[in-house]
Parts: structure tokens; sequence; C-alpha cells
């Protein structure tokens, strides 16, 4: 597109301007001539685009008009690119706010869409996408744009744009996802497209539709997880798409958030065994490499290597719970913690302490190697970065590390910013009280604690302090000497005469000093001091009239001196104080001036202005999607309702230095388990109902794909053969018995002259009882996605019986692939109870019949069923399918030489049964057979009674 | 998305915002991002319920807006690689090529994002499409 003389002249004019009002007048003056020139007839093209050009920019400049918008839909009509361009530039910015001539806009998207010159439908699409805000866009276009997501014939350029599209009018309108059901079986092959624009496109509107509704997409786990695995293990990538030596940094990432998305919580919904090993591998591989890797050059390589890592990092967090894994990360995180880069820094900490709060023993053991350095990044450049590590020491800190970690943070009081300051101390006194083991110590940091933080330091702590040493007889003397010594030393906070005012009026007699001279020093405090400090003072004093006779004098002088005090506070105190002491009768004084009860606070009011660990951990917690989502700033929750104790955590010893009375901050309050309780429970509701969904009902058999049938019946006897097969491609099967486990094997073949594309294959288990399932399915190896033209892939898995299940609740499984079209397959698996079977032991005749009415008393283990088979069938056939199917036939047993008697087993997981049966044929009749069937196990006969009648009268 | 140096040069939006709150939230993010400090402080700053991942090149800030889930990072990179193909499709970017070619500077835009989502992440790709669509009439 050639520059416009006329646009550069009028940008430099206003450029030249040199006050506002020029400026203004130029505009105006503009704007009168460009009013004017768009009421010429026959106005051209170019001089068009040029007026649009200059009114965008005085649009861009914040002044406003209220013309243009129908030359801007005139040029967006044009059949040149550059008018066209301008033209739906100015539309999607004049637009939105003048609403009329809709009908034009829409019937101008849809001949560009139609278009056949695809430069036209990318200007339509791109318009499309920053337009649409409401229904009416996405009720209007989205055939038309999900036809260019399908079309073949569209390109990798026109499919990434319509794709995107696709998810603005998702954002605006979330039902079409309803209204288009395959919109996710046609997006997600994608997702594996050799051209990665389109295919980082389909991972965004993968994860938007699984945001709204994860069940749509149970199979694109396995297709993510399989490009992953191409770009990081296989560094499969184009060279256009390397940025500085790593392959497809962002779509790695982008995939990394979606497998987040996918699995919202791994152990309500776990990866299959499959998946999770692909996932392992990926994930340590990226760190791995991220480690691994020299010094990097430039700073784009070493950024873009740090994003991959935590993008890795927070996977692995989220969905590998293996402590290794874990620890690696922790690992990697902590060597990112000297990066020269605030940001590297800053990320790093806001990862690890996601990693943390899952608080795993060994992860927590790993950060704390690395413990220098967090207290070193107390000291950052960055306050962002300081806030961070100071709640990183919060979250990792034990009690092993307790007193390390709270020297580091008196240090660091000492030399913190003042806006920190307050923070720090209370992490401090909270770390002391929760993990110290020794009282002494205790008393100690808080004393250094009240010194150090001065008058930064929060009511709450002083009064904490002082409930605590109310509450243990054993640390009253040290706290006592401890704060006599600290105002002996001539510079303290006036935070440390409260607490010595407080302390020595209570505890005083318990000191070798003697009380006059507690007292004296006291006294000589009084002056310097706030009045609410001396209100403490004065308090105080009346304890020491009570406890020392030779002071009384003094006292009482004070007293009366400070009645004429200005303070009203003060001077009501002296007076009661004075007329309390000078009254004949000194039993209401004695009344007053009681040794203090323990307190029976279960809350340290400390917790409410710092929230517990528990809440920090949720702070990092990111992205469940139907948990509601928390605040991730690590400010204090304010809201009362998080004021709640501390949970004691899963860590060894926890034990707090409170004697028994005052057991109170370690023990979780009733309202916290309740809370702990009810979001379990919620959990478990939620998770309830994606089960459910998940399972088609059981009642009818889910509709399968047409030509089921033959594979399924040959299946069901023969251990091996094609499963399906049609023009396209052809499945072959092949099972392994192995006591209770069917081992299976599909090998999928493409027969057609294409490559097919996007394979998923999914093994869904029809259970009707989730909780007690007949089987379980084990995914060893997915099927990969991408098969070339006669060339094969195998899927392998495994179905483990436990107990005996309806034929109707076997698992079926789901295949959809692109190959010209999409292709969906539903078919059902010979995976019945039935197949587990392996020949009895041969029996003589007696033995047989000593069984057989053995198991008669059974409630439940006999089925007895006559069936009429649609063709004639004969008994050799009939006893060669019964010996397929796993039966021992036995002979000479019956007296019919036309009977068949057979016994099978069943190694089910939750024990064995045998089988005993009998089926009489008649001889006049070929279609006609009697089953008796007798088994150990109550309910097993009438279920394999209905497998072989269903299998006869099908074969 | 905006870019803002003294004044706005570019903004684009991907949610539908009225122009009015626009004024306001473009004043809003210009003070909050000129009162920090770029030596010393990380790129990213919590705004309203997102986060905002800025950089600054020479007089410009190439600043967005994202959730606060994502991979901040990555986003500041992607910064990095818009003002990387700004480079090499002006040929030495510099902010008259922005004020003078503001309706080219969307047609980059449009080649690497849409939806407010990444649409390309290869320079070669964007700035091949570029210089193809240059030649169209």
């Amino acid at each position: 597109m050639s520059q416009m003389k006329g646009l550069v002249q009028f940008i430099t004019d206003i450029r030249n301007s040199k006050e506002q009002e020029q400026e203004d007048r130029r505009v105006q003056s503009e704007l009168v001539h460009i009013q004017k020139q768009f009421q010429q007839p026959n106005l051209s093209g170019y001089h068009r685009k040029k007026y649009i050009c200059k009114l965008l920019y005085i649009y861009l400049m914040g002044h406003e008009f209220t013309f243009g918008l129908s030359e801007a839909m005139a040029l967006a009509r044009s059949r040149v690119y550059s008018e066209k361009t301008i033209g739906y530039l100015a539309l999607s910015l004049f637009y939105q706010t003048r609403t009329e001539d809709v009908d034009t806009v829409f019937e101008t998207i849809h001949n560009d869409l139609a278009h056949q010159k695809e430069d036209f439908v990318c200007l339509a699409l791109q318009f499309l996408s920053s337009v649409a805000d409401s229904e009416a866009y996405s009720r209007a276009f989205e055939e038309q744009v999900f036809q260019l997501i399908r079309s073949p014939l569209s390109s990798s350029l026109v499919r990434k744009k319509a794709v995107l599209t696709m998810l603005q009018l998702l954002k605006i309108d979330p039902l079409l996802v309803t209204r288009q059901p395959s919109l996710v079986s046609r997006v997600a092959p994608l997702i594996n497209d050799s051209d990665f624009g389109v295919s980082i496109a389909a991972v965004s509107l993968v994860q938007h539709v699984a945001k709204l509704d994860l069940d749509l997409c149970a199979s694109c786990t396995t297709l993510a997880l399989e490009k992953l695995h191409k770009i990081v293990v296989e560094a499969e990538c184009p060279a256009s798409h390397m940025y500085h030596g790593i392959p497809a940094p962002w779509l790695t990432v982008k995939l990394f958030q979606l497998l987040e998305t996918l699995v919202p919580n791994i152990d309500a919904m776990p990866l299959d065994q499959a998946n999770m090993h692909t996932v392992r591998t990926v994930i340590q591989r990226a760190i791995s490499m991220a480690i691994s890797q020299l010094p990097l050059v430039s700073a784009e390589a070493r950024h873009t290597r740090d994003f991959v890592l935590l993008g890795a990092v927070s996977l692995a967090a989220h969905v590998d719970p293996s402590a290794d894994q874990s620890t690696i990360a922790a690992d990697a995180l902590c060597q990112l913690l000297q990066s020269a880069e605030t940001n590297t820094r800053y990320l790093s900490l806001a990862a690890l302490a996601k990693l943390a709060a899952r608080n795993d023993e060994p992860v927590l053991m790993t950060i704390n190697k690395h413990i220098e350095q967090i207290f070193s990044l107390l000291r950052d450049r960055d306050v962002s970065v300081r806030r961070l590590s100071l709640d990183l020491m919060y979250i990792i800190c034990n009690s092993d590390t307790v007193q390390q970690m709270c020297q580091r943070l008196l240090e660091y009081l000492s030399v913190t910013d003042f806006a920190m300051k307050s923070e720090v101390a209370v992490k401090i006194a909270v770390l002391a009280e929760k993990f110290a083991t020794n009282a002494t110590w205790y008393v100690t940091t808080m004393m250094k604690l009240i010194s150090g933080a001065g008058n930064y330091l929060d009511e709450e702590v002083r009064q904490r302090l002082i409930q605590i040493v109310v509450n243990n007889d054993s640390i009253q003397a040290t706290a006592c000497r401890l704060c006599y010594s600290a105002l002996k030393s001539g510079t303290y906070p006036e935070s440390m005469v409260k607490v010595a005012a407080f302390l020595l009026g209570e505890f005083g007699t318990q000191l070798d000093t003697p009380l006059v001279q507690q007292f004296e020093l006291l006294y000589s405090c009084y002056f310097q001091t706030s009045v609410t400090a001396r209100c403490v003072l004065l308090s105080s004093f009346l304890k020491f009239y009570v406890h020392e006779p030779q002071l009384r004098p003094r006292i009482l002088e004070l007293y009366q001196q400070e009645s004429n005090s200005f303070s009203a506070e003060i001077q009501q105190r002296c007076l009661e104080y004075s007329k309390l002491v000078t009254l004949p009768d000194s039993s209401l004084l004695n009344l007053v001036v009681v040794a203090m009860p323990p307190f029976q606070s279960k809350i340290s009011p400390l917790i409410s202005r710092l929230g517990n660990v528990q809440q920090l951990q949720q702070s990092f917690q990111l992205n469940l999607p139907y948990a509601a989502r928390s605040s991730s700033s690590l400010e204090r929750p304010k809201s009362p309702k998080k004021a709640a104790p501390p949970r004691p955590r899963s860590r060894k010893n926890t034990n707090p230095i409170m004697s028994p009375p005052l057991n109170s901050t370690t023990t979780p309050s009733l309202t916290d388990l309740d809370d702990s309780s009810r979001s379990m429970s919620h959990f478990s509701d939620s998770q309830f109902s994606y089960n459910s969904a998940a399972n088609p009902s059981v009642d009818h058999l889910p509709a399968f794909s047409p030509n089921w049938k033959e594979g399924y019946y040959r299946l069901l006897h023969y251990d091996q053969g094609i499963f399906y097969e049609d023009s396209l491609f052809k499945i072959l099967f092949r099972l392994r018995r192995n006591h209770a486990q069917l081992h299976y094997e599909l090998s999928y073949s493409n027969k057609s002259p294409g490559t097919i594309t996007g394979l998923t294959s999914e093994v869904i288990a029809n259970l009707s009882n989730a909780e007690d399932p007949g089987y379980v399915i084990k995914i060893i190896k997915h099927p990969e996605s991408t098969i070339t033209s006669n060339s094969k892939s195998v899927q392998i898995f495994d179905v483990t019986v436990r107990k005996p299940y309806l034929d109707r609740e076997a698992p079926s499984i789901s295949i959809s692939f692109v190959c010209g079209t999409l292709c969906q397959y539903k078919l059902r698996l010979p995976a019945v109870v039935g197949k587990i079977m392996v020949r009895g032991t041969p029996l003589p005749k007696e033995s047989f019949f000593t069984r057989w009415r053995q198991v008669s008393s059974l409630p439940g283990g006999e089925c007895q069923k006559v069936i009429r088979l649609s063709s004639p069938m004969q008994t050799v056939i009939l006893s060669r399918t019964m010996q397929l199917f796993g039966f021992n036939l036995l002979k000479n047993i019956d007296y019919n030489m036309h009977n068949i008697v057979c016994t099978g087993i069943l190694s089910m997981a939750a024990g064995g049964a045998g089988c005993l049966m009998r089926i009489e044929t008649n001889p006049q009749d070929a279609r006609v057979l009697r089953i008796t069937m007798r088994c150990t196990v109550s309910g097993l006969a009438d279920i394999l009674v209905g497998t072989l009648t269903d299998l006869l009268d099908n074969i | 998305m905006l870019e803002s140096a003294r004044d706005l040069r570019i903004s684009k939006w991907y949610t539908s915002v009225p122009d009015k709150q626009k004024k306001q939230t473009i004043l809003k993010v210009h003070r909050l991002i000129s009162s920090r400090d770029h030596q010393k402080q990380s790129n990213f700053v919590n705004f309203e319920n997102q986060k905002l991942v800025y950089r600054r090149y020479n007089g410009l800030f190439f600043v967005m807006a994202v959730d606060v889930q994502d991979n901040e990072l990555s986003y500041l990179e992607m910064v990095h690689l818009t003002v990387e193909v700004l480079d090499s499709y002006f040929n030495n970017v510099c902010e008259l090529d922005i004020i003078f070619n503001f309706y080219k500077v969307y047609q980059v835009l449009d080649e690497m994002f849409l939806s407010g989502e990444f649409q390309e992440t290869s320079k070669q790709v964007v700035l091949d499409r570029l210089h193809y669509l240059d030649n169209l009439e």
C-alpha cells in the first residue's frame, strides 16, 4: 500500500502545531473539508481512502465527529484490497457506537466470507472477530465460519483465522457449543496440524470450550500430549517457528495450559497410564533442557527458556503428584532465583510458592536447601520480589527451620522499608508461636521482635505475647527479666514499655531484682511516653502499690499529681486509682488487683491480620475451573470469615510451646473443620456429576456405528481377527487372556490413499456403578494421531474384570479422525465378563455330578433358558463355538450324545468362579436349544447365558 | 493491547468497551505505568482484574493486558516478537513510522493476534504475509 501524500501532510501539520488551539483549528478545518469532499458525487476510491485515513487519525487523537460511517462502509465494499482494508479498519473503530445500517454491514461480511479471493475472506474474518459483541453475530455467521474451518479447500491462513473468529463468537455466545455439537471434534484434530499457526489457534479454542464444558473435550488430552511430545521430546518444529533456538515456545506453553484446563483435578480424574507416562516424559524433558542449557547469549533466549520452564513447572505441580517430579521442578525454580532478571526472580518465587503450597515434605526440603538464596531476595531491588520471598518463607517454614528463619527475619526487620515492617513483624510472631519447640527461645525472639519492630509493631502482636506469657508459668520470669534489661539498656520502643509495664506489674515478684528498682525503671519511662503507655503504666503501678508497701507514698503522689493531667483518660484513671487506694477498707482494692487469670481466647488475634497458611496456599492455587477463583493477590485477607485459626499442617513436630491449658492456637476449631469438610463434599458432588455425565445411560445400549455387529460377534468367541473394516480403514484385534486381565491390542490400518489425521480413540466405561466397578480400564498406549496411507498404529489397553457385570455395561470404543472429512465411529467392545473364561479341569463323570448338585443349592447360581435360533445350528459348530468361547468340553458325561457338557473358570479379581453348563439340543429341530448353567457366584449364570444367547443368535 | 508514549499511539481492544470507558482505562494504565520504577521493578503489574505486561522501547511503551492466570513471561516475549516484526517490517522502526503508518500497524497486529489470542508466532510467516499484502493493489 503506497503512502498517501495528503495524509502525510496532514499528520505533519498536526505534529508541527505549537499549541493545542492551533491543532484544534487544523482538525476542525480538516473535518469541514472532508465533510465537503464526501458530498461530491464522483469521489474516487483513492480519495475516499485518504479522507477516511485522516478521519481515523483524528479519531485516534481523541476528537469526536459524527460522519464518515457510510463512506467507510462504501470503502469496505470496494474491490481494491487496500481500500477494503482501510474501510474495515474504520468500520471496526467507528461502527461500535453507531449501530444503524447493521444489515449492510452483515451483508458485506457475508459476501466477503464467501468471496473467492482468500485475502477478502481474511479481512472479513478479522473484522468479524474484532466487532462481534452480541448473539446476533454468532447466529448470523457461525455456519459460514464453521464451514471455513471444515472445508478441505481452506488454506492454513484462512483456517487459523476462522478458528479464532469462531472462538470470538463462542466468547460472546457460549450456547454456540450446543448448536454446533461437532465443533470440538472438527477443531481437536487441528491441534496436531502441521501448520503451527493453525495448531495454536485450535489450542486456544479447545481450551475455551473445556472451560465451558469439560466433557466435550475428553479426547483432546491425548492429542495435546502427542503434539507436546513431538515438539519437546522429538524436537519436531519447522525452522520458521524456532524462536532464538527454542522450538515453538508459545505453542508449548499454550499446550501446557490446555492440559491444566483439561485435567482440573488429577486426584479426582486421573490420567490413564499411557498419557501419564507421556506427560512425565514431556515435563522432565522440558525441565532438564531448561536447566542443562549453557548460559544463553541472548536475553530473548533466556526469557523464552524461563517461560517454558515456568509453564512446565506449573503443569508438573498441577498434574503430577509424584514427589520426584515436584522436587526436580522445585530445584529448577530455585536455580532461577539467581537470575539477573527481575521478572524471572519474581515469577520463580511465585511458582515456588504455588509448589510449596502443596505441602509435600520432599519439595519443602528441596526449597529449604536454597533458603540462603531466598533470604537474599529479601533485599531485592523490587518490592514485589521482596514481598513474594517473605510469603514463600512463611509457607515453607517448619519447626526445623523456624529458629533460623526468625533470626533472618529479625535481621531483615531492622533494614526493611517502613511499608513492610509491620508485615514482617506479624509473620515473625506467627511463625515463632506456631513452630517454636522451646519456650525460652520463643520469649527471647518475641522480645527481640518488640525491640526491633518498634512502633511498627501491631497492637495484636503485643497482646498475643502477653496472653501467652500469662498462660505459661514457665516463661514468666524469663519474660520479665528480658524486658527489664531491655528498658535498662536505655533504647527501647514504646511498645516495650507497655509490655514491661504489664509483665513487671503482674509477675515482677518472680524476679530477683527488688520491686523498688523495677518501679524506678518504669517510673523513669513515664514522662517520656505517650498517653496510652502512661495509662498502662498507671495500672501497673496500682499492682506495685499492692505488692510493695514501701512504694505506696510515691505512687499515691503520682496519682494525685496526674489527677490534674490534660488528658481526660489519665485524669480519670488517677482519680479512680487514688480513691481506690485511699479507701479505708482495702478489700475492694484486693478484689480489683488479682492475678491475671489465663486467657480463654482460642483465636490468636494475629491470624486475623495475616491469614493462615491455608489461605496463602489457596491464593496460589490457580485456575481450577470449578473452584471459585480466589484472589491471587497476596494481600492480607480482609473478610472476617477468613479469620479462622491455623490448622496444624501435616508436618512432623508442630507441637506448640504452650502447655495444655493454652492449647489454643494449634487446635483446629470446629468452624475450620466444617470448612474443610464442606469444601470436600462440594468437590465430590461436582465430581459425581462429572462421572454421571460421562457415562451414557446404561439402560439403553448407546447408538453404535452401523456394521459394528460383525466384528463384535466374531471376536466375542475368537480372540484374534478383524474388528472393523470399511473403505477407509481397518481395525485388527488381538486379545490375550491373563486371569482377570484382558489385554487388548487394536491395530489401526489406513486403507485410504490419503493420510489419517487427528485420530483419537477413547475406551469408554459404561458402568452403572462407578463406586464398585465391574471392571477397570487401563490405557497403555494410545494410537498415533496421524497414520499415513498403508501404514498402521497400535492401541493397547487392559480391562481388568473385578466382578460380574452385565453385557450392556461392557466398555465401548469411540474413534474419530479426519480423512478428507471427519469420520466418527462408536463400536461395542467384546469385553464382556465371559471373555476371561478359561477351560475348567476335565472332570470324571461322578465328580461332575457332585459339583453340579452342590452348586444348585446356591441362590442365583443357576440359569436355565430355552432359546430358538433364527437359523439351525449343527452340534459340531455349537461345540466348537463353546470351545472358542473358553469352555472345556467334557465327553461321555451326558447320556445323550447330542448334548454338550462343559466347564469353565473365571478368575475375577474379586474372587474366582467355576461354571458348569449343559446344552441340550433337539435332533428334530436344530434351531431349538436348552441351556442350563450353574455357577459358584450368584448372578453370574444369568449373565453368561445372556452372552451365549446373544452370541449364538448372531453368528 | 495498547501501546502508549506521552500520547497514545495505537490501541487495539479485544473486548467490546464503550469509547468513554476506553479513554478512562487508557488514562489509568498510563498513570500506573508511568509511576513504575523501570530500572528496578518487574514488567508486570496487577490492574483491575487483569495483569499488565509492558515493556519500554525508547520512548514507547508496549502494554498488553492479560488474564491473571496467564504466563506473564510468555506475553512479555510476545511483545518483543511484535517489536521484532515491526522492526523488520519498517526496516529499523521508530516512533515516526508508527505515527505515519498507524493503519499498517493495525495490519501487523491483525496478522499476529486475533480475538485476543496468539494467531501466529513465527516472525517469518508474519513478514511474508505482510510483504505479500503490501504488493496487493
